[in-house]
């Protein structure tokens, strides 16, 4: 899994075009759907990132892919 | 020890996605449905509060049984129309049950049914008493925002009754528990910036929905260890009826076939501690809840707090 499928995975959940999306920039990223967005990225993951608390507050590409950089989950 | 009935009651206005579009133009209802799983939502009129719920669903379900047979009243709410005296005391005497009938409130949510069924079990077990009454009645509804987002296209206002009773065939047990108190900012109560002196409900999503990710499997691998049983002995599973993306993520997590995974949510929305005992009842109805099966409860959420046990029936 790298960035490129992260990216995939919030644009398609979130349903938005932009290339490097943030919550700031994209109205409908809102806390309901964060929480769409964080079991579509567990699922990605089979389950690993339950123990990964930092993504409830990783609302941009950018903080999700270095949260997960971080716990050694993208390649 | 069994449950011997079950009954309950919904909130009289009925909020379709309509409704809910009505108020909020912007809100893409098709997406929200799919995540929530709730295309029905039921509020509490203006005329009813958790208790007058709580009375229509207990009177519903003695009809059918002698009242000066109760010996107990766990009454499960977080919107108790009285803090002084206890709410149970009230529901207690409009339900005409005996004076000899112990009655307490007890303030859990989505967890409420299994910590009440947990501890009107071990009353009934210590052999003092026969049957107990578990209530549980929440009117979320009268502190959620129209605009609420999170909140509103989830949660339905809602009471539901079931009556234990210490003999006949069946068991209950064994229960397990879990508080997590860090949780309490992120399902609360909060005062309106729209409406100054408002309580209305917040719920922090992603980090209630991150504490059910990590808590929960965890919670059913303990409760079966405690059971000494697998998952492949559970004929049942039943978790509190949060939201279609929390249900999925645990039948997923926890990998249930979905035929053995229990969902009551479309068309009557998430009642907090009744969630349970209302998904049991249409489970009954539907001839799903047949003798000598295995079914796993468990309720978790506000507080955080959790509550499993397994139900022989």
């Amino acid at each position: 899994m790298d960035e490129n499928a992260v990216r995939e995975i919030i644009t398609h959940t979130l349903e938005i075009s932009d290339t490097e999306p943030d919550a700031s920039q994209e109205k409908q990223w809102d806390s309901m759907a964060h929480v769409a967005l964080l079991v579509a990225l567990d699922t990605a993951f089979e389950g690993k990132l339950a123990n990964v608390e930092e993504l409830q507050d990783a609302y941009s590409l950018e903080n999700i892919v270095a949260v997960l950089r971080k716990h050694g989950l993208l390649s | 020890m069994r449950i011997l009935d079950i009954e309950y009651c919904l909130g009289r206005q009925q909020e379709s996605d309509g409704s809910l579009k009505a108020d909020n133009p912007t809100w893409d209802m098709q997406s929200l449905t799919e995540k929530t799983g709730v295309r029905v939502r039921h509020i509490a009129g203006a005329d009813e509060t958790a208790l007058s719920l709580a009375v229509k669903a207990g009177d519903r379900l003695l009809s059918r049984f002698d009242r000066e047979s109760i010996d107990g009243l766990v009454y499960v709410t977080q919107s108790p129309d009285s803090t002084i005296p206890a709410t149970a005391c009230l529901l207690h005497q409009q339900l005409r049950l005996p004076g000899k009938a112990f009655a307490f409130d007890l303030n859990q949510g989505c967890s409420g049914f299994v910590y009440g069924l947990g501890v009107a079990a071990s009353l009934l077990e210590l052999g003092q008493m026969e049957r107990s009454l578990i209530i549980c009645a929440e009117t979320y509804g009268k502190y959620i925002e129209k605009g609420d987002r999170t909140c509103r296209p989830i949660f339905s206002d809602g009471a539901s009754a079931v009556l234990l009773g210490k003999s006949g065939k069946g068991s209950i047990g064994p229960f397990i528990y879990q508080t997590d108190g860090t949780g309490a900012p992120n399902l609360t109560l909060k005062k309106s910036a729209q409406n100054p002196g408002k309580d209305v409900l917040f719920m922090d999503g992603p980090r209630v929905l991150m504490f059910t990710m990590s808590a929960v499997p965890k919670a059913v691998v303990h409760l079966l260890q405690r059971a000494n049983m697998s998952i492949d002995d559970i004929d049942l599973f039943l978790f509190h009826q949060a939201s279609r993306v929390v249900l999925d993520n645990i039948r997923r997590s926890v990998n249930i076939p979905e035929e053995r995974f229990i969902r009551c949510l479309e068309d009557v929305g998430n009642t907090v501690s009744s969630t349970i005992p209302i998904a049991l009842r249409k489970a009954m109805d539907a001839g799903e809840m047949r003798n000598g099966l295995n079914v796993l409860l468990m309720g978790f959420g506000v507080g955080y707090s959790l509550a499993g046990c397994i139900l022989r029936t």
